[in-house]
């Protein structure tokens, strides 16, 4: 289409040239005419010229208005025409962008699509920009700019950043705000004052973007051209921009859906390396990664530390270009501020911001996560319950790795415990168990001597037996038992664990002397009563005892006590077993030199009487052999009764009869009843006068006097003397009887004191006996409280000798 | 005529032993442990040694094996008088042919069995 002159001049010149020409066409017509008719006219010059005057100032009239009227139809043609093709074009525009926007989620995409068609709508001049808002934090976040002076708006405000104007305006009401002039606005200055160098705007407008009466973003345009931006002018841009906020609210939502699912994954990742991996380094690194890319901060840092002054960055993750805090810093102050109140902090100092939250692990503090980024950030509700989340996975993770290295710890130490216990098993005497539960305990405890004192009944404390380890230090041999001190505690049966040894109440001067640092000690139990202690000391600052160290040590106690109960009755069992064997195997052989004993007279009575019996004997002949079978006859009664004695008296079934007694007159009444029986030995007598009276069984002392006696004939078969002597010894009586016979080989004098002992020497042949009479004395003496013994020299002669205490303090049983 | 070696520690087996075999007209010889009777033995070189078992000293056991280590002894008939019947101890001896009689003996028996040893 053509464009139409607008201006009224060309149209008021055009009817002007058009009234002249017409006029000059008009004027030769008549003329021409009036001539050829021949009509004269009185003046027609004059009158013509008037005629021509008249009607040329009416044509010119009637151009005049002709052109204005032309002008004006022009005019209005034109603009409606331009209307139209206006409208076809925003119509266009808008069709356009909707259809840009119906498909994209891209909040660049969209952006850039509305800045191009809200340029194309206000002119060249203008520059946009849009901002969204940032749903987690509130604040508005630059999408995109565009146009001839970028730069002039930051890149983030938060709400209360936004200038007073705009957020009244804008964000409070949703109304755009239109200066299409700043200079004759008097709200520009407070605008203003917000940026950096905004002397060249001439004219500024703000749109809400508002999708379902909420605000999504702002667009702000800025122009240097005075009236560039209007009213109407924006009008087509407030129209677009509905469509816009609808776009961007399903920009973001879907972002923000997208950022929700990326969060989610980001605590399953970690929560899933988390139950993957027993090492909390490995997952503390990928968390401390994970969270600083899904945050988009500047460092993520996992801080490790049982309180707030212990924190120590543990792992960090930066982002590139940014200087890392090192492991091992301890600059961290918001996290100190999450360890000490136990819930999540944030802080924002300078330029940089924040945020914090504990890792609590059965209700003590592990470490902290935290996430510092810069410039100054406010921390979303998302970026709280993220930080908190991950933390809680990581909280698991670290139990489970603490768990799983307890109980690795544990395992460990129960299989030292286990081969510790194999090796006690396999030793047999309480001294190798204690060494080798001493020895295991110092080892598996770190460095420290281990001692083992028993309860000592008599004293009633706890004595030092054996100790391993102390490296020549001196140890206490007795575990003080005063109130609070360790041998007070370890008899209520509880463990002694005392890390600060100088400080301890219960510390000796000694123990501080020899430089104990820490002190471990349990309780040996059996039966609930304290059997002993095993005592650990430390002389180092590196060993600190905990209460899992009292427990494994109270297993070595056990294996201690089991071990040392076993031994001893294995030990009392043992004894039995030999005390029955012997008892077992002397009464088999007591049976067999019973059975021999009694069949060696018992062949001299059948063989004598069988001879007298069936042989024809002479009285004399009759005489000896009845002579013999009477004494093999006294043989055996004797020993009978001698068999019966002993055993009643060593089965403890004697009972003495005890009477005032006079030793010598047993002495001599004792020689006066052998004297018959040695008629080739000399008796003599030395019988101390002052001998007291004292309690004593008569009839079994003149057994033992007079089997001393009868031996003394019998082993001295070529005669010489034989001595019985009495002698007050101090508290005691002393008795002797002293031959010169054959005499004893050293090797049998103590022997002789057993049942049917005979010793074998050339001089012993044919000297007959019960084979009891020593075992007899030895008993009846012992019964008395005294004792019995014999020294000799082979062919010199033998000397007895009897003890006997004059007060009645026996240990024999008194049925 | 027989030889006959007793070894025996009590008096009175002895004497009625002596009594018993006195008439037998056999030479009858005493020893009262094992080592004076394996003097005893090597010196008469006797048809037959009855002996103890349970002696002080050199036991009648002991005494058999020494008589039986010496080859020229071999013909020597062992037995053994015993109180207490080992018989374990015993049948070890009595299969290398030697015999025993128990305490206590009847003197009949005793005469009975000198004579089936000595004449034989």
């Amino acid at each position: 289409m053509s464009r139409l002159p607008r201006s009224l001049i060309v149209y008021v010149a055009a009817s002007s040239i058009y009234a002249a020409l017409v006029f000059l066409a008009v004027h030769a017509t008549y003329g021409f005419e009036l001539g050829r008719s021949g009509v004269r006219l009185p003046d027609p010059e004059a009158l013509l010229t008037s005629i021509d005057a008249v009607s040329f100032a009416i044509w010119l009239g009637l151009s005049l208005i002709a052109g204005v009227v032309l002008h004006h139809m022009a005019t209005a043609l034109s603009r409606a025409q331009n209307e139209r093709a206006q409208g076809q074009n925003e119509i266009g525009s808008i069709f356009a962008l909707g259809q840009a926007l119906s498909g994209s989620l891209a909040l660049d995409a969209i952006a850039q699509r509305f800045l191009e068609t809200a340029s194309g709508s206000l002119g060249p001049s203008v520059t946009s920009g849009l901002y969204a808002q940032d749903d987690r934090s509130g604040s508005f976040r630059l999408v995109l700019e565009r146009g001839p002076h970028p730069g002039l708006w930051g890149p983030r405000y938060s709400i209360s950043d936004v200038p007073g104007p705009i957020r009244t305006r804008v964000v409070d009401h949703q109304q755009p705000l239109v200066l299409p002039d700043v200079l004759a606005s008097g709200v520009w200055g407070l605008i203003a004052t917000a940026l950096a160098d905004s002397s060249w705007v001439r004219s500024f407008a703000a749109m809400p973007l508002v999708s379902h009466d909420r605000l999504v973003g702002i667009a702000i345009f800025t122009s240097d051209t005075a009236n560039a931006i209007t009213a109407d002018g924006i009008q087509l841009v407030a129209l677009v921009s509905q469509f816009v906020a609808s776009a961007i609210r399903t920009s973001l939502t879907f972002a923000e859906a997208e950022r929700r699912a990326d969060r989610e994954a980001i605590v399953s990742r970690v929560a899933q390396r988390a139950r993957a991996s027993l090492d909390p380094d490995e997952v503390l690194r990928s968390t401390v990664q994970e969270l600083g890319r899904a945050l988009e901060v500047r460092r993520a840092v996992a801080a490790l530390g049982a309180s707030a002054e212990e924190l120590r960055v543990a792992q960090e993750w930066t982002a590139p270009g940014i200087t890392a805090l090192g492991i091992g810093s301890t600059d961290l102050h918001t996290s100190r501020l999450a360890a000490t109140s136990g819930r999540t902090a944030q802080s924002t100092s300078g330029e940089t911001s924040q945020l914090a939250t504990p890792i609590v692990i059965a209700g003590e503090l592990a470490g902290v996560l935290a996430v510092h980024d810069d410039p100054a950030r406010e921390w979303s509700v998302d970026d709280v319950r993220l930080l908190e989340m991950v933390a809680r996975e990581v909280r698991g993770a670290m139990e489970a790795a603490r768990l799983f290295e307890g109980r690795q710890r544990e395992n460990e130490r129960l299989l030292a415990l286990q081969r510790a216990s194999a090796v006690v098993a396999s030793r047999t005497t309480s001294r190798e168990v204690i060494d080798e539960v001493l020895g295991a305990a110092s080892a598996l405890l770190g460095q420290a001597s281990a001692a083992l004192y028993l309860w000592d009944h008599e004293a009633h404390s706890l004595r030092l037996t054996q100790s391993a380890g102390a490296g020549g230090r001196p140890v206490s041999a007795v575990l003080s038992d005063g109130p609070g001190m360790s041998g007070d505690i370890l008899a209520r049966l509880e463990p002694v664990i005392v890390n600060d040894y100088a400080t301890w109440p219960g510390a000796s001067p000694n123990g501080i002397a020899t430089g104990i640092t820490a002190v471990l000690a349990v309780p040996l139990i059996r039966s609930a009563k304290l059997v002993g202690a095993i005592v650990l000391r430390a002389y180092d600052t590196q060993t600190r005892f905990t209460i899992d160290d009292a427990h494994l040590l109270g297993l070595f106690g056990d294996q201690a006590v089991a071990a040392l109960t076993n031994i001893e009755a294995f030990e009392r069992q043992r004894g039995a077993m030999e005390q029955l064997e012997r008892v077992n195997r002397a009464k088999s052989e007591f049976v067999s030199i019973v059975s021999h004993e009694f069949r060696t007279p018992l062949t001299g009575i059948q063989g004598f009487s069988e001879m007298m019996r069936d042989e024809d004997l002479n009285v004399a002949e009759m005489k000896e052999y009845a002579a013999d079978i009477n004494k093999d006859a006294m043989r055996l009664t004797r020993m009978i009764n001698e068999m019966l004695d002993l055993d009643r008296m060593e089965s403890g079934r004697m009972t003495l009869h005890r009477e005032p007694t006079d030793l010598n007159a047993i002495v001599i009444e004792a020689v006066d009843r052998l004297r018959p029986n040695a008629p080739n030995h000399r008796l003599a007598l030395a019988l101390d006068p002052s001998l007291p009276h004292f309690a004593g069984d008569r009839d079994r002392l003149m057994q033992v006097v007079g089997n001393l006696l009868s031996n003394a004939v019998k082993y001295s078969p070529t005669g010489g003397e034989i001595a019985a002597a009495t002698v007050r010894e101090g508290p005691d009586l002393h008795l002797t009887v002293a031959d010169q016979g054959l005499g004893i080989p050293a090797d049998d004098l103590e022997s002789i004191w057993e049942r049917y002992s005979r010793v074998d020497s050339d001089g012993t042949r044919g000297i007959q006996g019960t084979g009891l009479g020593l075992p007899i004395v030895r008993q009846i003496v012992t019964l008395h409280g005294g004792r019995a013994w014999a020294e000799s020299e082979l062919g010199r002669g033998s000397i007895f000798h009897v003890l006997i205490p004059i007060a009645a303090n026996t240990k024999a049983v008194e049925a | 005529m027989g030889s006959v070696v007793w070894v025996e520690d009590d008096p009175m087996i002895r004497k009625v032993v002596n009594a018993a075999l006195r008439s037998s007209g056999h030479e009858l010889q005493f020893a009262s442990n094992g080592r004076e009777g394996l003097a005893l033995v090597e010196r008469v070189h006797p048809d037959v040694v009855f002996t103890d078992v349970s002696m002080p000293g050199m036991d009648g056991l002991q005494l058999a094996d020494a008589i039986r280590a010496r080859p020229e002894l071999a013909d020597v008939r062992i037995v053994f008088v015993t109180a207490s019947m080992q018989r374990e101890q015993i049948d070890r001896y009595t299969t290398r042919g030697a015999t025993f009689i128990a305490k206590p003996f009847s003197t009949a028996e005793l005469r009975a069995h000198v004579e089936r040893l000595v004449t034989r």
